[in-house]
């Protein structure tokens, strides 16, 4: 008994709420509010392309550019727009207009290409585009519509029969592609930010500058982060370190000095066994792959380390120390004798090679550091990196390459795949749009109760997604197949229910 | 390796089919002015010119890659002389017959625009990035420099709709129109409205599918498939106004030419993502700048 009487009540109490979120529903999925998020994320990001993001561009160097107005703008967001709550918010908005619009929208459009139903003429009366013909002829309707059928095969389109529910003779339709184009090209956008979403969770980058020799777990690396704080993100790190063996540099042959492609060789090496799980080379456009996880080559920079040749057998020194506030390396030759190394860097005499300047110590005095580096000094020998050895200290010393250490990219994007997916869906999505659709529906005119139609004429109702002069000539050609025509061109204004 | 004697004759035969295509993109634009003046076989002439012209740029581009030895597409005088092409061959596509004759001057205005801006800036093959010595580049960026082409003259069809609001003569009728389908949509079936629909139906799917395929180049390159970078945000930035247009055209309320401003701020937009953010030099795209790299 509480029951029953409870029941209205509850009805009544969700009444006004069912109502708000029907209206809610329908203004997010409306297309006016479709075409309105689509102009204010364009908007948002001519703005962030050319306002000063944080992400490329240093904070003080904004903040000097703005002056008062910093905090202000910056407070709007608009120095980090497109990760700035409204614009989140705009993102997610879109991404629910699209959901549900999608399936308002493009519900009728399913249904008219699987032919079961909307060829009502209510349908067609809502659709603009439309065109009426009246064929009035000598010959009896349904040998007109017998020739008309075989001529709309001729052209192309699909015929069927009459359907019991609805008053049309005839329906033919072209192109159902095309129609349904933009239901998956939809859909392709749905899912790629999913995608966007998926990887939110559980993705995280990694950089990490790394000599040839180095180990390193890639939790360790320099820079680490994840899109969503724990405990919102669940994706794994994975437990093995990652050894750099070698780092080398191509270099352009037209360009000497300009890189044509850098290669990191590097093994992953099991934590706890020590063992080599994987060995594998990444260079830059060829990432190396394990398990989910991504290796990029993204930069490179010079070292400490760099390697020399003694009477032709070589030696990697590291610059680690420093004197007078310069780099140095010391390789002792003898007992007696010792080498000081001095890096000089990639641009001097405005050449874009590497050079070093070397001085030798004598019973612990260092000769020609009084004299300052000048190569002048008969006790400083200046080599450039790759020329000839020379003689130096009783040695032939030679300087074969300044060691770089190899900037790594490291990425785990389980939703990598799902977003190739999404965009493969969105590409024939978009290339299905461009398919133009065309429906046809012929109509004995008695069968018309909601038309201003003669009786004894067949009625043409053709509807064109795109090139509509097109589906205007095949329909020309059609008609001229019938015997005897004669033609009556009725309006759309004469388009209405007879009521 | 190409010999240094190769590569010295191969460019000099790029210039002189640059400055070839020049030539011939003014002849043609004279051609177009003066048509309605000459006799039917002389108008076919035209078609002879456009096609010369199209083959001296594309022997630019043939003859650039032989002379650098990988896919000639890697600079702003590269792009333009793309976009030039593109035009000169979309436009037969949008228009074959040429019926719309100011639709066809202003297009080959805007080549040779393109073609004079080009003649400014510097022309020597760029030595690459090693980001940039990818077979993604081949496919992503002729692909996008198409669309740019077919947005351009979405909006040149946008802004002779706007000229001719109001002037416009009364719809031909045409052997169709006859038995009454022109009749019904005039506007629909406007030839400016119909050129520019089928522009920004065949740009929007080729830009799309042009950023998914750089979405899926820089997840190989950089690790990264969507960085907020400048370029990529007026890549999306295009997109979405170019899809408010194909959605607002679906509003039988809405006149064609009331969006035909739509079609030049889209203009504007593309201009930015093309040229303008290429100013600002900052970002993942920032080698495609004017100088070289």
């Amino acid at each position: 008994m509480n029951a029953t009487t409870n029941t209205p009540y509850t009805k009544r109490l969700w009444a006004p709420w069912k109502r708000l979120g029907q209206y809610f529903l329908s203004l997010i999925s409306s297309m006016e509010m479709g075409v309105l998020l689509l102009i204010f994320i364009a908007i948002s990001c001519i703005a962030g392309s050319l306002l000063p993001q944080i992400q490329l561009v240093d904070t003080g160097a904004i903040q000097r550019q703005f002056g008062d107005a910093y905090p202000y703008l910056n407070a709007m967001g608009l120095f980090d727009l497109f990760y700035s709550p409204w614009f989140i918010a705009l993102e997610v908005l879109f991404f629910f207009s699209i959901c549900i619009g999608s399936f308002r929208w493009l519900r009728p459009a399913w249904l008219s290409i699987t032919q079961k139903t909307l060829m009502d003429a209510r349908h067609i009366r809502a659709t603009s585009r439309h065109h009426v013909i009246d064929v009035a002829s000598s010959v009896p309707p349904p040998e007109i519509l017998a020739t008309m059928k075989m001529a709309l095969e001729q052209q192309g389109f699909d015929v069927t029969g009459s359907n019991k529910k609805h008053p049309w003779s005839l329906y033919a339709t072209k192109g159902r592609l095309g129609r349904v184009g933009p239901m998956i090209t939809h859909v392709g956008i749905a899912l790629v930010m999913l995608a966007v979403f998926w990887g939110a969770f559980t993705s995280f980058t990694a950089q990490h500058l790394a000599k040839p020799g180095e180990t390193f777990a890639v939790s360790e690396s320099e820079t680490f982060a994840t899109s969503t704080k724990p405990p919102f993100w669940f994706g794994s790190i994975p437990d093995y370190r990652v050894q750099i063996d070698r780092f080398d540099i191509d270099f352009q042959l037209k360009a000497p000095m300009v890189p044509k492609q850098f290669t990191t060789h590097l093994s992953l090496i099991d934590t706890v066994t020590g063992e080599t799980l994987k060995k594998g080379v990444t260079s830059v456009n060829n990432p190396f792959r394990y398990k989910g996880l991504t290796f990029y080559q993204a930069n490179f920079s010079p070292t400490t380390l760099h390697t020399l040749t003694i009477n032709g057998v070589p030696q990697r020194v590291d610059a680690n120390q420093t004197l007078a506030g310069r780099p140095f390396a010391i390789h002792p030759l003898n007992e007696t004798t010792r080498l000081f190394i001095f890096p000089l860097g990639r641009f001097t005499d405005g050449l874009q090679v590497n050079r070093v300047e070397i001085l030798q110590e004598k019973n612990g005095k260092l000769l020609g550091f009084d004299k300052g580096f000048s190569v002048k000094n008969k006790n400083v020998l200046g080599l450039t990196e790759g020329a000839d050895a020379q003689a130096f200290a009783g040695q032939k010393i030679g300087y074969t390459q300044a060691v770089m250490s190899t900037g790594l990219q490291m990425k785990y994007a389980p939703e990598t795949w799902f977003l190739y997916v999404s965009l493969i869906v969105l590409a024939l999505g978009c290339v299905m749009s461009a398919i133009p659709h065309y429906q046809v529906w012929l109509a004995l005119g008695n069968e018309l109760n909601t038309f201003n139609s003669p009786p004894n004429s067949v009625a043409v109702y053709s509807k064109a997604k795109k090139h509509p002069k097109r589906l205007a000539r095949q329909l020309e050609r059609v008609l001229d197949k019938l015997p005897t025509p004669a033609y009556k061109h009725h309006g759309s204004t004469e388009i209405g229910p007879t009521t | 390796m190409i010999s240094e004697l190769a590569i010295a004759t191969y460019t000099q035969q790029s210039h002189i089919a640059f400055v070839s295509a020049q030539g011939l993109a003014i002849i043609s634009i004279i051609l177009l002015c003066v048509a309605p003046f000459l006799p039917r076989p002389m108008r076919s002439f035209q078609y002879g010119i456009d096609a010369f012209l199209s083959v001296c740029l594309l022997s630019v581009f043939i003859l650039r890659s032989l002379a650098s030895e990988f896919f000639a597409l890697t600079n702003m005088f590269e792009s333009l002389l793309a976009v030039a092409l593109g035009v000169v061959i979309c436009r037969y596509i949008l228009e074959p017959r040429i019926r719309i004759q100011s639709f066809h001057v202003l297009s080959m205005g805007l080549v040779l625009v393109a073609l004079g801006f080009a003649t400014t800036l510097p022309s020597e093959i760029a030595i690459l990035q090693p980001a940039l010595m990818s077979y993604w580049r081949a496919i992503h960026v002729p692909i996008i420099m198409l669309s740019y082409a077919l947005l351009f003259m979405a909006s040149i069809a946008g802004v002779l709709m706007i000229i001719k609001r109001g002037s416009s003569p009364p719809l031909q009728r045409e052997r169709i129109g006859e038995r009454g389908f022109s009749q019904l949509d005039q506007e629909t079936d406007c030839p400016l409205t119909q050129l520019a629909d089928r522009a920004v139906y065949l740009a929007v799917p080729t830009l799309a599918i042009g950023t998914a395929l750089g979405a899926v180049w820089a997840n190989e390159a950089w690790g990264t498939y969507w960085n907020w970078d400048p370029k990529e945000n007026m890549a999306l930035a295009t997109l979405f106004v170019y899809g408010a247009y194909m959605h607002m055209r679906l509003n039988t309320q809405i006149k064609p030419q009331s969006l035909a401003w739509l079609l030049v701020i889209g203009f504007a937009v593309v201009m930015l993502t093309y040229i303008g953010i290429n100013l600002l030099g900052v970002g993942l795209h920032s080698y495609g700048n004017f100088m070289m790299s």
